[in-house]
């Protein structure tokens, strides 16, 4: 099912990233040691994010399974959490 | 090798899946485990042109069975949605615009992808306007 901007935005925070409004999107930035995991939403319109763009987001730019994401969204993760799964991929080194 | 439960759609099972599973909870862990970890994978896949400035450049189109399309710019994690192409190809546009904004802001502190991805959309945009 598609997931509203909103829902996605709350994830987000959650897992720790900050905002940063551009012209077009709402960017969320997580800067960890020395490299970025970004990802954004457009705030043009008020339509629901496709299931095929969060997969895309999910896999190329956050680095969650959709089982991931998921737990993330029952908040069943933290910011903590989220860092061991992007070291347990290998998307960061551990700090 | 179907499964019927009140009122619900009749589903079907794999066959090793049906003959494997010892009871109606086994089969229904597994279907809520596939449906999760279930792929989205578009069912057409096109080569297509976004035109920045005065540069024609190669972008993928990708339709999916329940008519969401994604455009994307190849060799960069940049896509963007829309109902139709001509709608994703102006979001991936902006896309495009605005993640070059934010790459520059922040060179100094990129990691070695998104540096490689700004470096290639400045080769767009300078070519852009050539």
């Amino acid at each position: 099912m598609p997931i509203t901007k909103r829902e996605l935005k709350e994830i987000l925070n959650k897992l720790g990233f900050t905002e940063i409004r551009s012209k077009h999107h709402i960017f969320f930035e997580l800067r960890i040691s020395n490299r970025i995991i970004r990802t954004k939403i457009s705030h043009g319109s008020e339509r629901d994010i496709s299931d095929a763009l969060l997969s895309h987001i999910l896999k190329e730019q956050i680095y969650l399974t959709k089982e991931e994401f998921e737990s993330a969204k029952r908040g069943q993760f933290s910011e903590k959490e989220y860092l061991e799964i992007l070291k347990s991929k290998r998307i960061i080194e551990n700090i | 090798m179907t499964l019927v439960t009140n009122q619900q759609p009749i589903v079907a099972f794999p066959a090793d899946v049906w003959e494997k599973a010892k009871s109606k909870e086994e089969l229904v862990n597994w279907l809520n485990k596939y449906s999760q970890e279930a792929e989205i994978s578009p069912i057409l896949k096109m080569k297509d042109y976004l035109t920045i400035g005065r540069k024609e450049v190669l972008i993928e189109i990708q339709v999916f069975a329940n008519e969401e399309i994604l455009a994307l710019l190849p060799n960069t994690d940049i896509a963007a949605d829309g109902k139709t192409i001509d709608e994703a190809k102006h979001n991936l546009l902006l896309d495009i615009s605005d993640d070059y904004d934010y790459l520059v802001s922040r060179r100094e502190v990129l990691g070695k992808e998104l540096s490689a991805q700004l470096h290639l959309l400045e080769e767009f945009l300078e070519n852009a306007n050539n």
